[in-house]
């Protein structure tokens, strides 16, 4: 299966499993486009990509933790 | 010139030909204004983004024909998505289906293909409006400075 797939035109192969975890390369990302526009160009570029990744990866996680905690906690209480 | 020259004498206000070639290549329009480590830095992150999509999901995360809406958000990141899009309706879309099921992805895989290359669109309608208005950030800059002023 492996060596028939052609990256970039054929989808990755079993990856349905860890599919969560695409979302670290996802704000890393978005931060490197980002903190290139905001910070001077002699600026601490990576330093300033690596706190928001790390900013944006816990809200991520705090958002899914509050939704988790709302459906599987305090609907059934309230229902 | 150096970069920190440029960077502190930026460009006249309105920049229609960076905006556009912003759009043609992400990071271009900064290299256009002389911001070259910007642009490297911009095109470093988009690549992270588009190529991550492909590599996640193929060329099927993008599809002007079934993903309308989202394919209206990748389109901001230039002919690349437009190509992109072409070998997906020409080559993809037109095997059979029993061809067609290793070209296509599914599911989360397509999901999270899509939302890459959608944020990166999204992404570079920022740089883009960077680029067309270069002096923002010196003015935004400065007020911040006036701000920290007792």
């Amino acid at each position: 299966m492996m060596a028939a797939w052609i990256p970039f035109l054929q989808p990755i192969p079993q990856l349905v499993g860890g599919w969560y975890l695409l979302c670290i390369p996802l704000v890393v990302g978005v931060s490197m486009v980002y903190r290139a526009i905001w910070t001077d160009q002699d600026g601490p570029w990576v330093r300033q990509v690596v706190a928001m990744s790390l900013l944006l990866l816990a809200g991520l996680i705090g958002v899914g933790v509050f939704l988790a905690v709302f459906v599987q906690v305090i609907i059934p209480a309230i229902g | 010139m150096t970069d920190s020259r440029v960077e502190s004498a930026p460009p006249r206000a309105f920049q229609p030909l960076a905006a556009i070639l912003a759009w043609v290549a992400p990071g271009l329009g900064h290299w256009f204004l002389g911001y070259r480590i910007r642009s490297i830095r911009i095109l470093a992150g988009m690549a992270v983004l588009i190529l991550g999509g492909l590599l996640i999901g193929g060329v099927d995360v993008v599809d002007s024909k079934e993903d309308h809406l989202w394919f209206i958000a990748q389109v901001s990141c230039g002919p690349v998505v437009i190509a992109v899009d072409v070998i997906n309706q020409r080559y993809v879309k037109s095997q059979p289906d029993t061809d067609a099921a290793a070209w296509r992805s599914l599911g989360h895989v397509n999901s999270v293909g899509t939302l890459y290359i959608g944020l990166a669109g999204m992404m570079n309608v920022v740089v883009i409006l960077d680029a067309l208005y270069p002096r923002t950030r010196g003015k935004r800059r400065n007020r911040r400075a006036e701000d920290e002023q007792p």
